[in-house]
């Protein structure tokens, strides 16, 4: 810095003294706190829920496996297919069919009276997942 | 090189220890709040900046280097916060009609004549530093208020380090010229 540079900044600089620096108001430190603790919070609830997705995938799995394995006796095939087909047909599980009386050559498949409570089950399964996740989310 | 009692706080919120921040915030919210008030020139506005600036560091303190100086980090993510929210709310031009007379307009029912003069100090500053543009207002403040050297503002500030001697210059020279009308304005006044 040459000589009348130095005279700018020494005026300059009685101006700006150390008094002259602005202090962050009270309660700074603990505004921020509180909102790191949400976040925190937030974050927290973000990985719980993706933890409890692992529970209706993992029933979803089951479920399909076990219509798979029902349909797979219920087309007759004797032929092995898998190790749940063996052992349901081990079990010797015969599926009565349906049959509307008055609707005379309308025969419902033997299957779909199976589908339907099935997905009554999940549906009724995934009401009581819902409540659960409701009730914990109003905890949080 | 970051302060050993930062690298041991930022390494407990990085173990989980959130509540460990609070003493970084400490330690740093006074130049935070200081850097972010003199480029927006607004304290409700300068408060919310650095608040901001104090979680966007909260949230990326894992990628923070421990060989570098956390303040120079810090203050880099304060100057660069406070200079795109001044440049989404562009305010008017002040006038010097808008500045005070003199000391006496600071003297209050509990303020000596000294505390009114400082006042009166400050708020030249003040209005001085809103007379220039945001990136000169940065540079003043991080050479004067936090008396960093050009290395220091050129990483806060990614400005090359010539370039920084050029701005500064000139922002020195109209700060100058401000408090030098403010003055004369305060001399015509006693007259």
């Amino acid at each position: 810095m040459n000589n009348p540079e130095k005279i700018k900044d020494d005026i300059l600089r009685q101006y700006i003294g150390p008094e002259s620096t602005e202090k962050a108001p009270e309660g700074f430190t603990a505004n921020i706190m509180s909102r790191i603790q949400v976040e925190t919070v937030h974050s927290k609830r973000a990985v719980y829920n993706s933890q409890n997705y692992r529970i209706p995938a993992l029933s979803v799995i089951v479920t399909v496996a076990f219509i798979a394995a029902v349909l797979l006796i219920g087309n007759g095939n004797n032929e092995s297919l898998n190790p749940v087909s063996d052992f349901i047909r081990s079990l010797k599980i015969t599926f009565p069919t349906f049959e509307i009386p008055k609707m005379k050559g309308f025969t419902l498949p033997g299957w779909f009276p199976y589908i339907f409570i099935t997905i009554l089950i999940l549906a009724l399964f995934d009401r009581s997942l819902f409540r659960l996740f409701h009730r914990d989310k109003e905890k949080l | 090189m970051t302060y050993k009692g930062d690298i041991l706080y930022i390494e407990q919120v990085l173990a989980g220890n959130s509540n460990s921040f609070s003493y970084i915030v400490d330690r740093h919210k006074d130049k935070a709040f200081n850097l972010a008030f003199r480029i927006c020139g607004n304290r409700e506005e300068a408060e919310e900046i650095a608040q901001d600036s104090f979680m966007k560091a909260y949230r990326s303190l894992g990628s923070f280097k421990m060989k570098s100086s956390f303040a120079t980090w810090l203050y880099r993510i304060v100057y660069n916060t406070a200079i795109s929210n001044v440049r989404v709310k562009r305010k008017g031009v002040l006038s010097l009609e808008d500045f005070p007379a003199d000391a006496t307009d600071f003297i209050g029912a509990n303020t000596t004549e000294e505390e009114a003069e400082s006042e009166y100090r400050k708020s030249i500053i003040n209005f001085a530093l809103q007379k220039l543009n945001e990136e000169e207002r940065g540079l003043i403040t991080l050479f004067y208020f936090e008396e960093m050297d050009s290395d220091e503002i050129s990483e806060v500030t990614g400005i090359g380090k010539p370039n920084i001697k050029v701005k500064l210059f000139r922002a020195r020279q109209k700060m100058l010229e401000i408090i030098e009308k403010t003055e004369k304005k305060k001399f015509i006044y006693h007259e």
